[in-house]
């Protein structure tokens, strides 16, 4: 009896202590197999083949319960657990020894809480969305926007797993007798090995909730890049279901859904126009980003706003341990980021910025092509941004987060062309520009507060803007010996978009179970939109006089237009057991519009059934937004103008529902089919012909069309790590049509501009040696809907006229793009480089992003359909230095 | 090394730079047979144009053939044994096919079916029909405000703003409202009374603005006129600023009455006039969208229409 007692004084003593030890079990690692064998035999035979000594009291386990299991090459811990579980035993270390004990119903019905911060050991950045769970994963959960976890757990020993993507998985070992703050420093794989191997599917994107796609920084940079520049937004256009327009042109459409439908998120706060260069480059600077998640299909009612998709995009906070920092130079730009510590006390800093190289050489390079076709002009582009954030610690509860981001785009082109005849003594000049400014604005306060181990808060207010002006001029003067006759069409364009914004989240976790998120909001919206477009009838200048920016501006009505929205939302994560997970909830929003409100309250459910090698999802959403984006043709450019909604044009809606099932292997392998439709109703657009005077006093809105779409598709992916090498592969086949009153012959329905029937995508990364890595990307894709002409007519006036009968009803040719890139990292005491060598487009394939026709010089008869692609074969060389 | 960091940079320059690529338009697109045949009721011809689209491709240029028969025929309701249809000839001097064959043909709610056809040719034969829209009227009219203004030479001119309640049978029809003056001056009698003396030259008024029912479109063809759906309209109430077309060049020049042909057209009337305001609207704008062509031909181009008119002579100062 005493033997006994003291045993098990022992016992207590010693799994009091394991906590942070180094787990010896873990150190284990075996193949053992059984089929219907006593517990007692399999731990004898567990004893043997590993070497360590298993303790047991025959009396005190079930030991002739009947075991039967398969391992290959697992942790005898792992093993353990497995076999202890479901006989409600458990096992301690007691010094060398593993003692193997029965489980008292008193333990299993007292809970605690386990809770903390998950960081990076290097620079203390906080991670975000990283898995916290028992082995068996009969509990788990992840870190919330701000590193912070919080499970509730059974007393007895745990073993805890904490892993994110591209960091060296932790495994952690102790005795819950009581609430427990346990925050966890985990360590960068490229601290390890400087390039990231994804050795484990636990690292790998195993799903969460229904159709979400989490991106980390590490994925971002390993991207392919265009000119050196890898970007997020060009990672998320080679996922299953996403369609990057026309080498990014057209902006990112969402399973069948327009670019405006997608809710892009900066820290949290609307982002207008995410992308550079009409969309080849995205906003977001690769240095700060943290991490992003795209949601493509049931989106949690935290989300709305948006009918298609959220990007959800995260900056870093910057590293509170050392000043440090990093500068790339590219063949596109030079870009450089700085950050450090404020004080002792966890609280950052940083600051980035990015600015195109290229327009003296652009403008160079143009104006001698100008020269040498005898003309006089030139085209010059530039972009630049900047990003700053900085994260004050007050206190150990709460953090104040200032965030400011700039951006900005200027292109301009002009083009003199002057001809002489000297038959008839007659000068022909044609004046041609164009000037196009743009940017985005966003500033935002956050304060983030702990209010205990099971709530958090968010208090955000925000400013987010976003402006082009757009103008456009063709003129043509003949002078011959008799008089000078001018003719030319302009017009400027421009719109604007603000918001004032603030909201509060709350994050409460009642329990392991449950997960519960609400919120309220509200945002003002003001919106300037103007347009002008003249030609000579107009009569705005005598002849002679210079058509300037400034004067065809001044012609612009100035017009403000304003939409008040209120949002709030509640939505509860129930994990039900058996790896099943139920998020549901409800987003209701609320604006009034002259004499009408709207009130949309939008149900939003998702399931996701998770077993050992296999998942199941499926969820119905519904979206509402409040905004109405006019895009002339889709491309982004800046003749779109964002709108309010009216009395007439009431918010857009949409249903989407979701269903997909995956399988995954500890070997590598992940692979699945999931399938969706949308149904898209009060969406609008521009009418037929001239683009209508849109300002306060005129009633624009009765002329623009209002109409209804639909989208629906399935998608397959099959992902493979093989040795060093990890494959990504997708094929999606899609089908979105829209359908307007007054468009397409009086209401016909018409493919959607940007939805390309099948899309095939394929990436490739394989690390050749520790320091030098490969990787392709590739994708096939059916050509973008487009509308063809159909014949030239005479028509009842008699003017010959080129016809087109049906809207997007003839086909661009197929999308065929290939990128390589090889990347070499070095690793120096004081820091690392990185040399990234390029080549966008390796086939030199001619996509086309838009097409015209044009009437061929020897033949007025014959016509020639021109096609313009804007990216061949580039190649590129960057190279980047942290420290 | 500096020359050379310059053609490296260049070359990225030349990466960057858009591609064009010319693609010819395959030789298997097809030309077909284009029609314009707009028929008023009560007019004492019926004039179709007629020709041949041009496949882009070069092998087949627009001709206007004259050797086509064109047949219109109108609904067999009492099931007669003698069809009514009329055959249009081709008339060299215009270039057109016409018949002046009109009397008691185009009747309101008939409808009416063309068949076109170049016999031994490549073109497929043509097939329409439309029916004969019921008429809409002028129901009543007021002068909302008036003054002078000077128009683009400096000159006084006339503008007012009317108001027009329409009256349609159908409650959904389509109108083609036309609105035009003569030169009018006031005068004393013989009998000494006022009386207004109007020239013999007849001009339409110029629309300045649709104040209400922004949805009437002004007749980019004829340019004297505005094309209503009247299931835009509210309560069919129609609100526009015109302006004389006649400066004021004498001192008793007056504008007291304005000259209407409320024409009813119908559907594909509409619709294919629509469509090409809207193509013209589109080449004009420099930041236009594509504009659709509209056609009611099957296996051709073009209009086969019917319209009926009804004439009232507002007189603004009763």
């Amino acid at each position: 009896m005493l033997k006994r007692i003291l045993f098990f004084l022992i016992l207590i003593f010693c799994s009091d202590m394991a906590m942070g030890q180094s787990i010896l079990s873990d150190e284990v690692v075996i193949s053992y197999a059984s089929k219907n064998k006593p517990l007692s035999v399999v731990l004898n035979e567990l004893s043997d083949k590993s070497g360590i000594n298993i303790v047991f009291s025959e009396r005190r386990i079930p030991s002739n319960s009947k075991v039967t299991i398969s391992a290959i090459n697992q942790p005898l811990g792992n093993i353990l657990i497995a076999i202890l579980k479901k006989r409600k035993c458990r096992y301690d270390l007691v010094g060398d020894e593993i003692v193997v004990s029965r489980i008292s119903s008193r333990d299993l019905n007292r809970t605690f809480t386990i809770s903390g911060y998950l960081s990076d050991k290097n620079t203390g950045e906080l991670l975000v969305g990283a898995n916290v769970y028992l082995f068996d994963k009969s509990k788990g959960t992840q870190t919330n926007e701000y590193g912070f976890y919080s499970l509730s757990l059974p007393k007895g020993i745990k073993r805890m797993y904490y892993s994110y993507l591209g960091y060296k998985q932790e495994v952690e070992e102790f005795k819950l007798n009581g609430d427990t703050i346990l925050n966890k420093e985990l360590i960068a794989d490229v601290e390890l090995n400087q390039i990231i191997i994804l050795d484990d599917v636990e690292n790998q994107e195993e799903p969460q909730t229904v159709s979400q796609s989490k991106l980390n920084l590490d994925r971002i940079r390993t991207a392919s890049s265009l000119m050196g520049e890898s970007d997020v937004i060009r990672l998320v256009g080679m996922m299953p279901g996403v369609d990057g327009g026309a080498d990014g042109l057209g902006g990112m459409n969402v399973r069948g859904g327009s670019a405006d439908q997608n809710l892009v998120l900066l820290d949290g706060v609307p982002i207008y126009s995410p992308g550079h260069a009409l969309g080849l480059f995205s906003v977001f600077n690769s240095n700060i980003i943290k991490n992003a998640t795209l949601i493509k299909g049931n989106i949690p009612a935290r989300y709305g706003g948006r009918l298609s998709s959220v990007l959800d995009v995260r900056t870093r906070e910057g590293n509170n341990k050392k000043v440090s920092g990093d500068i790339t130079i590219s063949a596109l730009a030079i870009k450089g980021a700085i950050e450090g510590p404020i004080g002792s006390n966890g609280s950052s800093y940083i600051f980035s910025a990015r600015r195109t190289v290229l327009d003296f050489y652009i403008k160079r390079f143009t104006e001698s092509q100008n020269e040498l076709n005898g003309d006089i002009g030139f085209s010059v582009y530039n972009f630049m941004d900047l990003n700053g954030k900085i994260n004050l610690k007050l206190g150990k509860k709460h953090t104040l987060y200032l965030s400011s981001f700039y951006g900005q785009d200027v292109f301009e082109n002009e083009k003199l062309d002057v001809d002489f005849v000297s038959s008839t003594s007659t000068t022909f000049s044609k004046d041609t520009q164009l000037k196009w400014d743009w940017g985005n604005r966003v500033y935002s306060a956050k304060l983030v507060s702990q209010y205990s181990k099971k709530s958090f808060g968010r208090l955000t207010a925000y400013y987010t803007g976003f402006e082009f002006d757009s103008f456009e001029l063709d003129d043509f003067v003949t002078t011959d010996t008799i008089e000078t006759r001018r003719v030319y069409k302009t017009g400027f364009f421009k719109s604007g978009i603000r918001d004032i914004g603030i909201k509060y989240d709350f994050d409460y976790l009642p329990n392991t179970t449950h997960l519960i998120r609400m919120g309220l909001g509200a945002i003002r919206h003001d919106f300037s939109p103007g347009l002008v477009s003249l030609n000579s009838s107009d009569q705005l200048v005598a002849l002679g006089e210079e058509i300037t920016p400034t004067l065809v501006e001044s012609e612009i009505e100035d017009t403000q237009l304003k939409g008040d929205e209120f949002f709030g939302y509640i939505e509860d994560e129930i994990t039900l057991g058996y790896g099943t997970t139920i998020n549901f909830g409800a987003h209701v929003n609320f604006t009034k519009t002259g004499t009408n409100s709207f009130l949309n309250i939008q149900p939003r459910l998702s399931l996701l059934s998770k077993w050992d090698n296999a998942f199941f999802k499926v969820g119905l959403t519904r979206m509402n937004q409040y905004l109405h984006l006019l895009s002339s043709n889709g491309l982004g450019l800046p003749t779109d103008v964002w709108l309010p909604s009216t009395d007439r044009l009431g918010p857009e809606k949409s249903w989407i529902g979701v269903v997909g099932l995956g399988l995954f292997t500890s070997s590598g392998l992940r692979m699945g089919v999931e399938g969706y439709y949308k149904i898209f109703d009060d969406l609008t657009t521009f009418n037929e012909g001239g683009i209508p005077k849109i300002s306060a006093d005129r009633d624009w809105e009765e002329i623009l069309p209002i109409g209804q779409g639909k989208a629906y598709g399935v998608e397959f992916y099959f992902d493979k790590i093989i040795g060093r090498t990890t494959w990504n592969s997708n094929y999606t086949l899609s089908f979105s049509d829209r359908e307007f009153e007054d468009l397409n012959r009086g209401g016909n329905p018409f493919p959607f501009r940007y939805n390309r029937r099948h899309n095939i995508k394929l990436g490739l990364l394989h690390k050749i040696t520790d320091n030098t890595e490969f990787t392709l990307n590739w994708n096939l894709s059916s050509g973008n809907p487009i509308t063809e002409p159909s014949g030239e007519v005479v028509s009842t006036n008699g003017e010959i006229t080129i016809v087109y009968l049906d809207k997007n009803g003839g086909l661009l040719p197929t999308y065929h793009r290939v990128d390589l890139s090889f990347n070499f990292y070095s690793k120096y005491k004081w820091g690392r480089t990185k040399l990234t060598l390029g080549l966008y487009n390796a086939f030199n394939r001619q996509n086309p992003f838009y097409t015209d026709i044009e009437q061929k010089f020897d033949n007025s008869n014959s016509y020639n359909i021109v096609q313009f692609s804007i990216l061949p074969i580039v190649p590129s060389v960057a190279f980047s230095v942290s420290f | 090394m500096k020359k050379y960091f310059s053609y490296i940079l260049l070359l990225v320059v030349v990466g960057m730079a858009s591609c064009v690529s010319r693609i010819d338009i395959p030789e298997n697109e097809e030309s077909k047979l284009f029609i314009s045949l707009e028929m008023l009721a009560g007019d004492t011809k019926i004039v179709a144009d007629l020709n041949t689209t041009n496949n882009l491709n070069g092998t087949f240029p627009i001709q206007n053939p004259s050797d086509a028969i064109i047949v219109i025929k109108e609904e067999n309701i009492g099931g007669s044994d003698v069809a009514v249809e009329r055959t249009l000839e081709y008339d060299e001097v215009i270039g057109k096919y016409q018949t002046e064959d009109t009397d008691g043909f185009l009747k309101t709610g008939f409808t009416y079916f063309l068949e076109a056809q170049i016999d031994n040719s490549t073109y497929k034969k043509i097939t329409a029909e439309t029916k004969v829209p019921n008429s809409i009227t002028i129901d009543d009219f007021e002068l909302l405000s008036e003054e002078i203004v000077q128009d683009i030479d400096g000159n006084d001119v006339w503008q007012g703003t009317i108001g027009i309640s329409l009256m349609d049978a159908n409650k959904s029809g389509y109108g083609h409202l036309v609105l035009y003056g003569f030169l009018s001056t006031k005068e004393i009698s013989l009998m000494g009374e006022e009386i207004i003396v109007f020239g013999t030259e007849s001009r339409p008024f110029e629309l300045i603005e649709v104040v209400q029912g922004q949805t009437a479109i002004t007749d980019i063809i004829h340019r004297d006129g505005l094309f209503i759906n009247l299931g835009d309209l509210n309560n069919d109430y129609l609100e526009i600023t015109l302006r004389s077309p006649f400066p004021i060049t004498q001192p008793n020049q007056v504008t007291d009455h304005i000259h209407t042909e409320m024409i009813s057209v119908s559907a594909e009337h509409y619709d294919y006039h629509i469509a090409y305001h809207n193509i013209k609207s589109s080449q004009n704008d420099i930041f236009g969208e594509k504009a659709l062509f509209r056609s009611n031909i099957k296996d051709g181009l073009g209009l086969f229409s019917s319209c009926s008119r009804s004439t009232t002579i507002l007189e603004l100062r009763k």
